[in-house]
């Protein structure tokens, strides 16, 4: 077909309306933001320095909406954490903003830390005082409307010893689908959580672990890519290089627009991340 | 040629950016955001733009994949809310401006219903007024795709706008 070929005239007439409508002056508030959160990135840029090369393809835009690993602007941070697609930008910002984003997902639920006491759970505590690794117990037994959640936070981590219990619902189920979806959403959310403290924390070992549980209960989850991301990470931690290389292959085709590709492609250029 | 600076960008595309993102199904209230993650993005790959191409298919890109990623993580809260008002087109008497602001509120409704990536070649093409080949080289598909893709997405809008003016009684 020809470019101007069976163009409605009525269309030409709406589009020329929108041609004509003026558009908004630049906010310098946006800018002010953009400039904070490419200032909160790492001082390479993170994946921003490995841009796919062709510039005209779609794939090149992989990483809009990614933000530089590290610690980001608290304002900023929490700007995000109140939009859609803050969720993926959050998560991109690493460690620090994983219990936000825990929080944001179980908002209907409670965190309850430091105590073992917590209604409808039985929590069988070991006689030792030392607790070498991350436990999660998400399929507790309960005789009433609720399930639960528990991570105990390893020992040398700062927040060793913290129990929390997050209670997925302690409403009546009047709508079960929804009930599930967030139920499902938040245990998941946890798993990841967990995956991406242990790495924060140099325990590839329990990242691994919690990633492998999310693969096999969520395979093909709302954050499978995130967690496909992570486990490029933890390979690469660990320093199954070639591994990491092949997952990040799989990781291209699978998510070929995902926010994660920057890190993606720092962890492959570098070897593990930063 | 030298790269453009962010600053110069944001200044002279930022309402581009803006009626793109509006264009391809942001609701007003969120704009600014999906706004600030584009010209993040922007930044990171100002390296790889070529100043001898245009920039705007170049910058639409980032605005179309922004879009979808906005529209993909939107399930946290799909409910629809009362949107913002945009600024009425000014120099025109209120009737006039009545009738634009319904003309253009009937054209955003219906590119709604448009298929995504049919959509991006519409607006592309129809409404920036960008070649094709362009267009294609923009959003990375081959030349016969553009094409077909462009008369599917006016055969599509061009039903939602009967479906929507029969619901709504023509403007």
């Amino acid at each position: 077909m020809s470019e101007n070929d069976q163009l409605d005239p009525e269309l030409e007439n709406l589009f020329k309306v929108e041609r004509n409508h003026p558009a908004p002056e630049p906010a310098t508030a946006v800018l002010t933001r953009v400039k904070a959160t490419i200032a909160s990135g790492s001082p390479d840029g993170g994946g921003s320095n490995n841009p796919p090369t062709n510039s005209s393809s779609l794939g090149n835009v992989g990483n809009a909406g990614s933000t530089p690993g590290g610690s980001g602007l608290l304002g900023v941070i929490k700007r995000m954490l109140y939009s859609p697609i803050g969720t993926v930008v959050t998560f991109a910002l690493g460690t620090g903003s994983g219990a936000a984003l825990h929080a944001k997902f179980t908002g209907t639920s409670d965190t309850i830390v430091n105590t073992r006491t917590a209604p409808q759970v039985q929590i069988v505590t070991p006689t030792t005082t030392t607790l070498d690794a991350s436990v999660s117990i998400t399929q507790v037994p309960v005789t009433s409307a609720v399930d639960a959640s528990i991570i105990v936070n390893p020992v040398g981590s700062p927040d060793a010893g913290r129990i929390e219990v997050v209670r997925n619902t302690t409403t009546p189920r009047t709508d079960g689908g929804t009930v599930r979806r967030v139920d499902s959403l938040a245990q998941e959310n946890a798993l990841i959580t967990r995956a991406q403290n242990a790495l924060a924390r140099g325990r590839a070992d329990s990242a691994r672990q919690a990633l492998t549980e999310h693969r096999a209960r969520f395979p093909s989850g709302q954050f499978a890519e995130e967690r496909d991301a992570l486990w490029i990470q933890v390979l690469a931690r660990q320093g199954d290089i070639a591994g990491a290389q092949q997952s990040a292959a799989q990781f291209r085709s699978q998510h070929p627009r995902s926010l994660l590709r920057p890190v993606v492609e720092t962890v492959t250029t570098h070897g593990r991340d930063q | 040629m030298a790269h453009p600076t962010l600053d110069d960008l944001f200044t002279a595309h930022y309402g581009y950016v803006f009626q793109s993102l509006r264009r391809l199904g942001v609701p007003a209230r969120d704009i600014e955001d999906v706004v600030h993650e584009v010209f993040v993005a922007v930044y990171r790959s100002l390296k790889q733009y070529d100043p001898s191409r245009p920039i705007r298919p170049w910058l639409f890109a980032f605005a179309y994949n922004a879009a979808s990623v906005y529209r993909r993580k939107a399930y946290v809260r799909r409910e629809k809310m009362e949107e913002v008002a945009e600024p009425a087109v000014s120099e025109q008497s209120p009737e006039s401006a009545a009738l634009q602001s319904q003309l253009r509120t009937l054209l955003l409704d219906a590119l709604e219903s448009v298929n995504e990536e049919r959509r991006a070649v519409l607006i592309l093409h129809d409404i920036d007024e960008t070649p094709m080949p362009q267009v294609a080289e923009a959003l990375g598909i081959p030349l016969n795709t553009g094409y077909s893709r462009l008369r599917l997405a006016r055969q599509e809008l061009s039903d939602a706008v009967k479906a929507l003016k029969a619901k709504r009684g023509s403007p």
